[in-house]
């Protein structure tokens, strides 16, 4: 006996009749049309101008010189005027005039003021600097002055009154880029910290050992504001199919929590803590198209605090703690395996047992915060 | 002259160009390619577009086709159009996935008789009304004979996603196999 299926295969796949004339003409007309005009691929040019583009910015940002030279004021002398021959050496002539001084540059020189005698101007003298006629050979006088030495016609007013501008060549963008790098992953790797070193308690006046935490940096100073600021929360994550709709999604979470403590004596201080977390969740993926899924999920999360510095000290750290979570999110795909997330997220977190910071998560249990980062899929 | 020829000599003369063999090709595959855009993608208009874009795609590519004995011209170019409107679903249409976590499947199945009775518009008619999702799993399961796993691999989902989703395709059309029989007892 058959399957009702395959009976109905059988009538779905006889053609429903003959087509009209009038699609054969439109066939004809598309084919001539492409035999005229070989189909070019315009999507491997459109993504390689995203680069090309890219590249273009940061050459023109790196290589870029601005408009005035900073050739600085050079004095050139003027090339002297044929001395006379003197047949009567017993006269003596009189000293030649030196020749004019022409300034040629665009922009002025700034001096800096010589080591060691601090340049302090108070407001008269300043005033009559001003007003003072200053002579062209006023350089080779004072060449310790930080004002401009020489004024010239071909000197723009725009070009002195100007803001300074700072030019970052090649190598200054690489060594700024590496140590932005280095600074991003010394946290996360722990490397070059020193944190057994670093100083976690003071001596009061009585000899006993104080801790050195967020609330007492020192006696009698007393936090009168503090601020915690919303976490940056970076990861990398990797999800794992089990069916159609829902996966299982881990990886590791990088969360950066700042916060100011204004204090009664010495002023306001800045605290920084790194934790690594690792998440575990259930994800269900409720709509999905090519480039994006829809997903809402539900797990728990372990993080361990990596380190803490309070006003650019290291301090002690919490120890692991526990959370539990809840996340919306979108996931962007790059390719097939490859997607970019962001996550609006709903965790509350168990404190830990040796907890001795203070920040937006242990001020805000339940806490609400933005996850982004890159997911590989592993598996369909 | 051109009917008479067999497929590898159609894709030989295809491959250089001669427009006589061009419109024979079409002829032969058209209407079976219109059919299927139907069945794919429920609408007359992308239907034609498919066949047109299938048409055109295929004569490009013509070199490239490798003879593999009687069909299989047509086999490979049914796999350009089924992958072509494949691409326009998953690009044109958000996948939403229903709330309905479990099947429960239990309406008899249908006996050859009955299904004999069912004229092919109303077939057609209800596989064009299915969601996008369920028409193309049950058209590429049971009329073109994938498997869950090269379904799969097509849609990007996995091989029990295919296999609850062909599930929930066949229950809905069951249901209105069974619906159009009792109304048709009356």
């Amino acid at each position: 006996m058959r399957k009702w299926e395959d009976i109905v295969k059988d009538k779905l796949e006889e053609p429903e009749g003959a087509l009209p004339e009038s699609v054969f003409a439109e066939f004809r007309a598309r084919r001539e049309a492409a035999v005229a005009a070989p189909a070019q691929k315009r999507f491997p040019l459109a993504w390689a101008a995203i680069p090309a583009a890219a590249a273009g910015l940061a050459a023109f940002l790196l290589l870029h010189k601005p408009a005035i030279p900073e050739e600085g004021i050079q004095l050139i002398q003027q090339p002297s005027a044929p001395v006379a021959v003197v047949t009567d050496t017993a006269k003596v002539s009189e000293p030649e005039q030196a020749p004019p001084l022409i300034a040629q540059a665009v922009t002025p020189k700034l001096v800096r003021p010589s080591a060691g005698k601090p340049h302090l101007m108070n407001e008269e003298e300043n005033v009559e600097a001003a007003e003072e006629n200053v002579p062209e050979s006023m350089e080779e006088e004072m060449p310790d002055s930080p004002v401009a030495t020489t004024t010239s016609p071909f000197i723009p007013e725009s070009a002195i009154a100007g803001p300074m501008r700072m030019k970052v060549g090649p190598a200054a963008g690489m060594i700024a880029g590496g140590g932005l790098l280095a600074a991003l992953i010394t946290p996360l790797l722990g490397a070059g910290t020193n944190m057994d070193k670093a100083p976690t308690s003071y001596s009061d006046n009585t000899g006993a050992t104080v801790p050195l935490t967020f609330d007492n940096p020192q006696k009698d100073d007393q936090i009168v504001k503090a601020v915690h600021y919303f976490p940056l929360k970076v990861g990398l994550s990797a999800r794992f199919p089990i069916s159609e709709r829902f996966s299982v999604t881990t990886g590791i979470d990088y969360s950066w929590y700042k916060s100011s403590f204004t204090y009664s004596v010495s002023g306001e201080k800045i605290q920084h803590a790194h934790y690594l977390g690792i998440p575990v969740r259930l994800d269900w993926t409720f709509a999905s198209s090519k480039w994006l899924d829809v997903y809402l999920g539900a797990g728990f999360e372990g993080e361990y605090c990596l380190g803490a510095t309070f006003a650019g000290e290291h301090i002690a750290k919490d120890g692991f703690s526990a959370s539990l979570l809840g996340a919306g999110g979108i996931q962007f795909k790059i390719t097939e395996k490859l997607g970019f997330y962001i996550e609006p997220e709903l965790s509350w977190t168990i404190a830990p047992k040796n907890q001795v910071l203070q920040s937006y998560q242990t001020m805000n249990p339940l806490m609400f915060s933005v996850s982004s980062g890159l997911r590989i899929t592993i598996g369909k | 002259m051109y009917k008479q020829l067999d497929e590898q000599a159609l894709a030989r003369h295809c491959s250089r160009k001669d427009r006589m063999a061009e419109d024979e090709l079409y002829r032969r595959y058209a209407a079976r390619l219109h059919t299927l855009g139907k069945r794919y993608l429920g609408d007359e208009d992308d239907a034609k577009d498919l066949m047109l874009e299938t048409l055109i795609q295929a004569l490009d590519k013509i070199g490239t086709y490798t003879y593999t004995g009687e069909g299989s011209l047509y086999a490979w170019i049914s796999r350009i159009a089924i992958n072509k409107a494949l691409n326009q679903l998953k690009r044109h249409r958000w996948r939403m996935v229903p709330l309905d976590f479990r099947v429960q499947d239990n309406i008899p199945e249908p006996t050859e008789e009955e299904v004999a009775e069912i004229p092919k518009e109303k077939l057609r008619e209800w596989i064009a009304e299915l969601p996008d999702m369920r028409r193309a799993v049950f058209n590429l399961y049971c009329i073109d004979g994938y498997s869950h796993q090269e379904i799969g691999k097509m849609l990007g989902i996995s091989e029990r996603g295919s296999t609850s989703t062909l599930s929930k395709a066949r229950k809905e059309l069951k249901e209105k196999i069974k619906q159009y029989l009792k109304e048709q007892d009356r």
